[in-house]
């Protein structure tokens, strides 16, 4: 006899004697193993799957420790009509505000910009040079020779002979475009006065007009006007899942009143720490509803496989009694669980459950073959109970090896798989038959149910066997057009993809992304101080592929440079008197029409060169062929609002009648404008960190008053692409190896996962491999045993670009699961070949219907997974195991036969 | 806009190539002196000696006759060129920049006009350069810019460039810019030093020629900076009947930026419309 087969006898000998002790003892494992679970933590963030050394990792932790990971929740407001999103807007905060409930979360809130502020400071933080063109303009208030300096201004900055500026990075981009919509806030505000000076009195008019002007958009509007978004800073790390919820879960209630409120507007919400609460919400879906469809489609299949029910609810408690152990082994090693390793209990469903299926069907078999329940359970040992073994110990060796594959995530996942398939190895091969012999009933009866025979995979094996040739022939066909379709698979490296898009914060990332040109996921960077801050902004600044950059810095510019400015802002203040009162001609409307038009021109041809810096379709041209007539070199192109046009049209229609408005007007408008001047160049010393905003101090500034935090938004669509993340990483590693958030901890992450994956299926298949040649004791059987899996990866590659699925991160790193998974087949049916001396129909009647039964099973767990799941991740994570193993059981059932030959 | 201008004139300029500037007159001149000159490093090369050395007999002499060989390679009265402008904010990014097309006109040493093809926002904008003074045109608003006196010095950075008008040899040749000297022949190429004659963004350049008389690299070197900027001038291909490089590679080693120039299609010595070249065409 054997060795293998004198192991086997033993382990039978002992189950069938100790049927009563080993549940007992199972019992008592159980409930240690759930005390011991409860030490085990959950960290969903994808920084707990890298290395801890990583200094972005180091650097994450930092910021989420002093400044709550820069993490935001934005607001946003949709609609037409401004004055009401700001109206709406205001009462979204008011109710914030009043709301105790969201309140103790909130760190800081900015819904606009301090007016305060900008009449104090706006001067200071302009350059000397731009504050000397500014007093330019501050020197002729009355509208007509304000309009003229204004174009001075214009063409020395842009578009005039002396013209010193180049719009080349994303700040010139957005302060060309935040002042182009100030300029067609102005002119339309401007027209709808002179067309209707009944709708408001006069002096509101000028005073509005003045305040457009000098203090522009205070809230921030996109550069179309049709958005408006302010943020809520949390005051917690939002990987507090509790508090995540708690407040978005009330913010939520606050978006849905105002809405009701404002039915004209729409009113939503995004940002990391809304995105986070929203996939929690997705993510309880994904856990229990497909696990649910899944086990009922299990119950129903072995209820047509198996006469006795209460087998099925054996094998349900010795698979449940083997994951309990595997996370009270988990409870008392690793303690936690990642993204990664959340998924294990899923799939040790579908792993585990395999080894009992052996068990179940081989003895069932045997009974109705006439075997008392002693005696089958005796063969089922010996016939398939070395099969089983090694294929749970070639599955559970190839989880371990992913130890070696240097990454964090794969050694931690293989580890819990590989002590889980242990486990429900162990549970299935003692408690599943203990169950059986103690509770099983002694008799055989029939079942109600009509109880499936699996004839056809005996028939399918026999038939390939004859019909090898042929067989054969097809299969290489078939394999090798599926071989050159692996080649057509795409990588869709869109993160953002694998999110479920019917999540509003997901739908209003996107809008955000559209309407701001900006992704609104952060990476940040901590300042030593503002100097620190500064320097790093300058930089920060400066890379194309950065939108924005907030930071106290820009607040604060240097002594030399506030000293240059207080220069300058003096003479401001000292200048004589800055307007007379002056009543317009009809001549003088000539002349206000000719300085619309030059502002037209300037607008226009600074948006042309803009392109030389900025490529086509940039913010500016954007704005600017919304607010004119588009233009496209000597082409012209679709109608704009037609801003400066409609307002020359309406002066020159009546030039008495605009004149005698613009005369009174005029005189408001100077007068306001003066105002406010002398207001803003009141500033005689230098700005301080005390001088800021209260928010802006709140959600950048640390307790010490020194070290703060710097943001930055990456570009519309730059997460879309790893090429594009890498390549905003280095350059942001150039500037400070600090700098870390979405951007390089999802690049990080991607550069990791790919090679570990690769690495992970190809350790697995090798350590299969050896450990297969040391037990079959033979280079033919090993092959064999391997070729269904080979042939079903192919398979499986092939079929993805085919039905149009395209492979991303997740399910890329899932593919070495399906070799663990896979090879199993090849193992238990040649191992049951060699057993049954080449015996195919033995073969395929008992291992051959136990292995379509397992991999049934398993796909409808994957398929549940990529039908329901409601995140586009996971949904391909089931989708590829489940086309995965279907290719492999196809491959087994069909092609192995054919290849089986009896000595 | 000074940037954008300055880049609009290298631009022009590019159509001939940077050798080209030359007056006909001078190459004659001296065209007795270059054979003489060449003859002897031929000799040199026949001898199977060591052709690595330093150039020690008549540095300035030998420099000026390969220079003057060179030139007469590229010169040309008249030339019409299509030309791509590709501006790229980081030298080790080949995925970022951002491309211009524009077909360019040249005659004589200074005067040229131009018309973006691409991007088509600015399709139509036109620029020329006549005498010194330059003109911009604008399609989208038919107003024109009349652009005088830049800096030769000025960088051209924003419609994209590390090329200096100077850069570009834009306003005379060689030896009339630089003390030149020639420092080393290699086995493939001369290489020459200059040094700047008038102010000049630059304190030296070197200059490699190859045997076949292609300018093929250029180093500029600054007091404070060093190896401030190389020119690299690749893949020889035949226009109209002459060798000239099709891709130039602009590259700042203290930026760590770079600017890459192809030449798609070049004519030579054709005759080009008077209209092209007067400014009143703009005022129309």
């Amino acid at each position: 006899m054997k060795l293998e087969e004198r192991i086997m006898k033993a382990i039978a000998n002992f189950v069938v004697k100790r049927y009563k002790l080993i549940p007992v003892i199972a019992v008592v494992l159980f409930i240690l193993s759930l005390l011991a679970a409860k030490n085990i933590t959950m960290k969903t963030e994808m920084k707990d799957m890298l290395p801890e050394g990583n200094p972005q990792i180091q650097s994450y932790i930092e910021i989420y420790d002093d400044f709550q990971g820069g993490a935001f929740v934005f607001l946003t407001v949709e609609g037409n009509d401004k004055k009401q999103m700001i109206d709406c807007a205001e009462d979204l905060a008011a109710e914030i505000r009043s709301r105790e409930d969201i309140m103790q979360y909130v760190k800081a809130m900015k819904v606009k910009t301090d007016r305060d502020f900008v009449t104090n400071w706006g001067l200071m933080l302009s350059k000397a040079k731009d504050i000397k063109n500014t007093k330019k303009m501050f020197s002729r208030l009355n509208i007509l020779p304000f309009l003229d300096s204004l174009n001075n201004s214009f063409e020395e900055t842009y578009t005039g002979d002396e013209a010193e500026e180049d719009i080349e990075t994303s700040k010139q981009e957005n302060e060309a475009t935040v002042m182009l919509n100030q300029m067609e806030t102005f002119f339309v505000m401007l027209r709808q006065y002179l067309e209707h000076p009944e709708a408001m009195p006069v002096q509101e008019q000028g005073k509005e007009l003045a305040d457009t002007f000098l203090y522009g958009n205070l809230y921030n509007f996109c550069p179309d006007n049709s958005m408006l978004m302010f943020s809520i800073t949390p005051n917690f790390d939002p990987m507090q899942i509790k508090k995540t919820m708690d407040l978005i879960g009330s913010i939520k209630e606050v978006v849905a009143k105002a809405q009701k409120q404002y039915p004209d507007l729409f009113v939503s919400y995004t940002g990391d720490v809304a995105v986070g609460a929203d996939e929690q919400t997705a993510m309880g879906f994904d856990m229990a509803v497909p696990a649910l469809v899944a086990l009922v489609l299990m119950i129903i299949l072995f209820a047509f496989s198996f006469s006795q029910l209460r087998v099925i609810v054996f094998s349900l408690i010795a698979l449940i009694f083997g994951i309990v152990y595997t996370y009270g082994l988990l409870g008392i090693t690793i303690k936690e669980v990642n993204l990664m390793t959340s998924a294990m209990a899923v799939l040790l469903l579908g792993l585990g459950i395999d080894y009992g299926i052996q068990i179940l069907t081989n003895f069932t078999t045997y009974r109705k073959n006439g075997y008392s329940p002693e005696d089958a359970m005796k063969n089922t040992y010996i016939k398939s109970g070395m099969g089983t073994f090694l294929a749970a110990l070639t599955t559970a060796l190839g989880f371990f090896v992913l130890g070696f594959t240097g990454s964090k995530m794969f050694s931690q996942f293989g580890f819990l798989m590989g002590m889980g398939i242990v486990s429900c190895y162990i549970s299935m091969t003692f408690i599943l038959p203990s169950l059986l012999l103690w509770f099983g009933k002694k008799e055989l009866t029939s079942s109600r149910i009509p109880t499936l025979s699996y004839n056809f995979i005996t028939k399918l094996g026999l038939f390939t066997n004859k019909k090898r040739t042929v067989t054969l022939i097809l299969g290489a066909i078939v394999t090798l057009g599926l071989f050159a379709a692996i080649f057509k698979n795409e990588f869709d490296y869109d993160l953002m993809n694998m999110e479920p898009q019917h999540m509003p914060s997901i739908i209003q990332y996107d809008k955000i992304e559209e309407k701001y040109s900006m992704n609104p996921f952060t990476n940040m960077v901590i300042a030593e101080d503002i100097d620190d801050a500064r320097e790093l902004t300058r930089s920060l600044e400066k890379i194309r592929m950065i939108a924005e950059v907030t930071s106290l810095a820009t607040m604060i510019p240097t002594d030399k440079e506030q000293k240059a400015r207080l220069k300058e802002i003096a003479k401001i203040r000292n200048m004589p008197a800055r307007y007379t009162a002056r009543t317009y001609s009809e001549s003088d409307i000539d002349k206000f029409a000719e300085q619309v038009q030059r502002v037209e021109y300037n607008i226009i041809e600074m948006g042309d060169l803009s392109v030389a810096g900025l490529g086509d379709n940039n913010k500016i041209t954007n704005k600017r062929n919304e607010i004119i007539r588009e233009i496209f070199g000597a082409e012209v192109g679709k109608e704009g609002k037609e801003v400066f046009q409609k307002l020359i049209e309406l002066v020159k229609s009546n030039p008495k009648l605009y004149a005698a408005r613009l005369t009174k007007l005029d005189k408001h408008f100077a007068r306001e404008m003066n105002k406010i001047v002398t207001n803003m160049s009141n500033i005689t010393r230098n700005i301080t960190l005390a001088d800021l905003p209260k928010e802006a101090l709140d959600s950048m500034l640390h307790e010490d008053g020194k070290r703060n935090l710097v943001t930055l938004y990456p570009r519309q669509g730059l997460l879309k692409d790893i090429n594009d993340m890498e390549r905003l990483n280095k350059r942001m590693h150039k500037v400070s190896p600090k700098i870390t958030g979405m951007t390089p901890i999802i690049t990080e992450w991607m550069n990791e996962l790919l090679p570990s994956s690769r690495n992970a299926a190809i350790y697995i298949f090798i350590t299969v491999f050896i450990f297969m040649l040391i037990t079959f004791r033979s280079l033919k059987y090993s092959i064999l045993a391997s070729i269904p899996l080979l042939i079903g990866m192919i398979w499986m590659l092939g079929i993805q670009p085919l039905l149009g699925i395209k492979l991303n991160f997740l399910n890329y790193a899932f593919i070495p699961m399906v070799i663990g998974m896979g090879i199993d087949f090849g193992i238990h049916l040649v191992h049951r070949f060699i057993t049954e001396d080449g015996d195919i129909e033995t073969t395929y009647k008992y291992t051959g219907k136990a292995v379509f039964l397992s991999a049934t099973t398993t796909m409808i767990g994957f398929g549940s997974l990529a039908l329901i799941g409601s995140f586009p991740s996971i949904a391909s994570i089931g989708s590829i195991l489940f086309f995965g193993i279907g290719a492999c059981l196809l491959s087994a059932l069909i092609i192995l036969p054919a290849l089986l030959k009896k000595k | 806009m000074k940037k954008v201008i300055s880049t609009l004139i290298m631009l022009s300029l590019l159509a001939p190539f940077a050798q080209e500037a030359v007056c006909k007159e001078k190459k004659e001149i001296k065209k007795k002196d270059v054979k003489q000159i060449i003859g002897k490093e031929e000799t040199k090369k026949s001898t199977g000696k060591k052709v690595i050395k330093k150039a020690k007999e008549e540095p300035a002499n030998e420099a000026i006759a390969i220079i003057k060989k060179m030139e007469e390679k590229a010169s040309t009265d008249a030339s019409r060129s299509e030309i791509s402008m590709l501006t790229y904010p980081y030298a080790d990014d080949d995925e970022d920049f951002r491309e211009m097309k524009v077909i360019a006109y040249s005659k004589g040493e200074d005067n040229s006009y131009m018309e973006f093809v691409s991007p088509r926002s600015i399709k139509g904008m036109c620029m020329l350069s006549l005498d010194g003074d330059q003109w911009v045109y604008f399609p989208s608003t038919s107003r024109v810019r009349k652009i005088a006196g830049k800096s030769k010095k000025k960088t051209v950075k924003g419609v994209g460039g590390d090329f200096t008008y100077e850069d570009m040899g834009g306003g005379g040749d060689f030896e009339e810019k630089y003390d030149l000297k020639l420092v080393m022949i290699k086995e493939k190429e001369w290489v020459i030093e200059g040094i700047p004659k008038e102010d000049s963004s630059c304190s030296k350049v070197l200059l490699y020629v190859d045997k076949e008389y292609n300018m093929i690299r250029v180093e500029y070197y600054t007091e404070d900076d060093g190896h401030l900027k190389t020119l690299s001038q690749y893949d020889i291909k035949d226009y109209d009947g002459r060798e000239m490089p099709s891709k130039m590679v602009m590259e700042n080693h203290i930026k760590e930026t770079k600017t890459v120039i192809l030449i798609h299609k070049a004519e030579y010595d054709i005759k080009i419309d008077k209209k092209y070249f007067s400014p009143t065409r703009f005022y129309k």
